[in-house]
């Protein structure tokens, strides 16, 4: 019995063995551990309220420039405001929001790829429905449902996960189609294992580490189209701190010589998606050693 | 052959449908009144019924629905909430804009693609390799209006060798044959007008290259490693051929049933790359009047303009489809 459960978790701690010997996933790792421990320290390690507004020191320059103040590192914009503890605090809303996005999207596509598993019919019908979803560019149906549910973060976050869901759907039924087909499931089958147990002992173990690897790409591009819709004043709202929505608005800066309050944000979001992308190819290259 | 490209196209219209009824659907579900909104914000209640009547939004949605239908097969985008326009003529005037932006953009981002995946595949784990790669990942991951502003601060602001934003010379538009403004000046025998607006063309089309650029080097890399690999290759290659047409003829026409399928998946990202570029450059194209009217909620011509890049996209998709065909004999004829 011993020997058995050991050589059932084998897989699991080998492929965490070679994520840990990758090269992509050190630097994406690190990436994305200082990029998340900034966003949760926030509160602690921003020397200013990322709000407050004093026009009366607009457009400081860094603290290198002798016009500068150590109170206000990276200077500060338009408005006076901190960019240092601006970006710090855009980080809790951009990376959450790309989080949230996605893990919404794969609940989703896990519920409807599971289809598969039990009718065809139904399968057919679902991905059919899907294939509708498919027809319009991404970022296009986001505006649409931006349209109709009026421009915010939540609204946004909504709108990226029904462009999303679909995408992951696809992969969780190709997978699980493979699934389906292999004997252990015949086996399952034939000894009269419920469907339900089916699903979670047998037929997901196999489909989860192609989502685990497919929903750290997706990740990336959720917190790049929510950084676009703020850039085109569709996602989250002034004054609130969210990396594109920053961009937008001191874009103008650029013209006055002012160009970090520009420059950061965007890097914020550049390193932050480089990061979830490493991962993603670091994982699916542990995971599945075939593609080796 | 033809059976595959029938059942592709075949199935294209039914999709068409499927969206259609989607986002008419979609932006019924919205709450307001539409008339009320139409009608302005200092009309009587006759007023409101009779815009309401006018527009036929007293009727039950499926009458609306077909009727809308009709209307789109005949052409008729429907009018802009707005300003009363008609959106097909809101959409021609500004799609001559985007097409001269969107093309040049797909065809640099695939040739320089196609380029750096071929050098980095060739010496593969010299600094040429490494330096592609890295390439491709930052590519992939910049937001795409952020280096729009990075470009204009270096090559405009600071080096002042390229125009702000905009794409009209300071003569302003010039009405042609093609409503391209490069190709117009060449054709009314004005190189300096020409000249003038590809300038105003370079920023944009860079920027809007840089993602199919990234996706398809990177693929063009690993999809070539993996065919020079192969044993059809060694035997080219043992037979006395140069390596130069071995990649060139053997390996690299393997090598591009992935990089024909990337090229179809960045399509959808280009559009989307297309409406923020726009709106970084001030580009008078489709993407910025996408934008206006989403913030504007100007439904009418959202919906019209998401059915035609809907319209766009899968076509796109459907000759992708078909371009197997063309590149692997095999699936001809499967």
């Amino acid at each position: 019995m011993a020997r058995y459960v050991q050589a059932r978790r084998s897989p699991a701690i080998q492929a965490a063995r070679r994520l840990l010997r990758h090269r992509m996933a050190l630097i994406g790792g690190v990436i994305l551990f200082v990029l998340g421990a900034a966003a949760i320290l926030a509160p602690a390690l921003s020397p200013q309220n990322p709000l407050a507004v004093d026009l009366s020191r607009k457009l400081l320059p860094g603290f290198w420039d002798p016009a500068g103040s150590r109170q206000f590192p990276l200077g500060t914009d338009e408005l006076g405001r901190d960019v240092f503890s601006r970006v710090l605090y855009g980080g809790r809303i951009s990376l959450l929001a790309g989080i949230g996005t996605t893990v919404l999207a794969t609940l989703a596509g896990l519920l409807i790829g599971s289809i598969s598993l039990f009718s065809t019919r139904a399968d057919t019908i679902a991905m059919r429905s899907l294939d509708i979803l498919f027809a319009f560019p991404p970022l296009l149906l986001a505006m649409a449902v931006v349209a109709v549910l009026g421009a915010g973060l939540s609204n946004a976050v909504l709108a990226i996960t029904l462009v999303d869901a679909p995408r992951m759907a696809r992969v969780v039924r190709g997978q699980m189609l493979s699934v389906k087909s292999q004997e252990y499931m015949e086996a399952a089958r034939a000894i009269g294992v419920s469907n339900i147990r089916m699903l979670f002992r047998h037929a997901l173990p196999n489909v989860i580490p192609l989502v685990i690897v497919y929903s750290s790409l997706l990740i990336g591009r959720a917190i790049l189209t929510i950084a676009g819709l703020g850039f085109l004043g569709l996602g989250a709202r002034p004054p609130t701190p969210e990396w594109g929505a920053m961009l937008s608005q001191s874009r103008d800066l650029m013209l006055l010589g002012a160009w970090l309050p520009v420059a950061l944000p965007g890097i914020a979001i550049l390193l932050s998606v480089l990061g979830f992308n490493m991962m993603g190819d670091a994982l699916r290259d542990s995971l599945d050693p075939r593609l080796q | 052959m033809l059976r595959y490209a029938l059942r592709q196209l075949a199935y294209l219209p039914m999709v068409l449908l499927g969206a259609s009824l989607l986002i008419f659907l979609l932006l019924r579900a919205l709450p307001g009144d539409p008339a009320a909104l139409l009608a302005g914000e200092w009309a009587t209640e006759e007023q409101v019924v009779r815009v309401r009547q006018q527009l036929h939004l007293d009727e039950p949605l499926y009458v609306q629905y077909v009727a809308w239908l009709g209307d789109l097969l005949r052409g008729n985008l429907g009018r802009s909430f707005r300003n009363g326009e008609l959106v097909s003529t809101e959409v021609a005037a500004r799609l001559p804009a985007t097409v001269e932006l969107a093309v040049p953009a797909l065809v640099l981002g695939v040739a320089a693609g196609l380029v750096l995946g071929l050098l980095a595949a060739t010496f593969r784990g010299t600094w040429w390799d490494n330096g592609v790669m890295v390439l491709s990942l930052a590519g992939i991951a910049v937001p795409v209006f952020w280096m729009g502003l990075m470009l204009i601060m270096l090559f405009s602001v600071k080096l002042t060798w390229l125009p702000l934003g905009g794409r009209f010379p300071a003569e302003g538009a010039l009405t042609g044959p093609t409503g391209f403004l490069v190709l117009d000046g060449i054709l009314a025998g004005r190189p300096a007008y020409a000249w003038d607006a590809a300038r105003h063309l370079v920023l944009p089309v860079i920027t809007l290259a840089l993602f199919p650029m990234a996706t398809v080097a990177r693929v063009t890399r690993s999809s070539l490693l993996e065919v020079l690999q192969q044993d059809y290759i060694r035997t080219a290659r043992a037979k006395g051929l140069a390596r130069v047409p071995v990649l060139m003829r053997h390996a690299l026409r393997n090598a591009l049933i992935p990089v024909v399928t990337i090229v179809g998946i960045s399509i959808g990202p280009l559009v989307g790359g297309a409406v923020l570029t726009e709106t970084v450059y001030g580009w008078p194209g489709l993407g910025r009047y996408v934008v206006a009217v989403v913030i504007g909620r100007d439904f009418p011509a959202v919906q019209a303009l998401v059915l035609f890049a809907a319209l766009l996209f899968a076509t796109a998709n459907v000759l992708v489809d078909l371009s197997y065909a063309l590149i692997d004999p095999r699936i001809r004829f499967e």
